[in-house]
């Protein structure tokens, strides 16, 4: 198992703990997603952004101003790039997955 | 280049995430397990209409399954997000009580129609009611204590 086979975009490790919450639920609010991975809102936005422009996630913003409420959902095309870097992050420390 | 240390770190650190979704949740509220259970009664009694309305029993049908999907939204609204059941990697923990509930659900279901076929369908509606209540009260028990078994393992 070689380095390129890992995802460039999923690697870094912010990225990657918000795909892993990503893929176990249906969604999660930018709130959840904050507090889990201790980000601070610009920080976490930068993040889920690339994901976005990427194709892996889905943003969705419910509401204005104040009370909105802003979810994220993996695509299937992340879904699927999320697997691919498991096994392969899991095949390097000779690990099942 | 990352060491071993790293990888494993990184591959800890991605379980404590995907368990997020399943072990960061508030415990179930006291009211949840009878409202369960009120629903489920309802919903048999609602397959009285049946011989009364088509139109309506399909009607009854579509407004119980609405307000349980409008529960739902509200509720994973209300805590950032829920599980995903058949996605993901659930917990070994919880993976476990997913099956049990599974299995649960079976018997209450088959339990149900018994009562229906002996004794008819406001005693089926009833039995649904005691049983889904005690059922989800037993579910929600067990699954709070394999969430604290996964949150202590993945600390």
């Amino acid at each position: 198992m070689s380095l390129p086979e890992l995802d460039p975009v999923i690697h870094a490790p912010k990225r990657l703990m918000a795909m892993a919450i990503l893929a176990n639920t249906e969604f999660a609010t930018f709130q959840f997603l904050k507090d889990r991975l201790d980000l601070t809102d610009s920080d976490l936005s930068k993040q889920m952004s690339t994901l976005v422009s990427a194709g892996y996630v889905k943003a969705k913003k419910r509401g204005r101003g104040p009370g909105s409420v802003t979810t994220y959902l993996m695509t299937a095309q992340g879904d699927r790039a999320y697997r691919a870097h498991r096994k392969a992050l899991f095949a390097m420390l000779g690990e099942d997955s | 280049m990352e060491s071993t240390e790293d990888w494993a770190e990184q591959i800890r650190a991605l379980e404590r995430s995907e368990a997020a979704p399943y072990i960061d949740q508030p415990t179930s509220s006291a009211w949840l397990a009878p409202a369960f259970g009120a629903w489920s009664a309802v919903y048999v009694a609602a397959f009285a209409l049946w011989n009364v309305s088509t139109a309506l029993f399909i009607l009854s049908m579509l407004g119980l399954s609405a307000l349980i999907g409008f529960f739902l939204g509200w509720y994973m609204r209300r805590f950032g997000a829920l599980p995903m059941p058949g996605r993901g990697n659930p917990p070994p923990e919880i993976r476990r009580e997913y099956r049990l509930y599974a299995a649960g659900v079976l018997v209450v279901a088959a339990l149900v129609v018994l009562a229906w076929w002996a004794a008819g369908l406001a005693v089926a509606s009833a039995t649904a009611f005691v049983l889904v209540t005690a059922g989800y009260m037993l579910y929600a028990h067990r699954y709070e204590r394999a969430a604290s078994a996964v949150r202590e393992r993945l600390q």
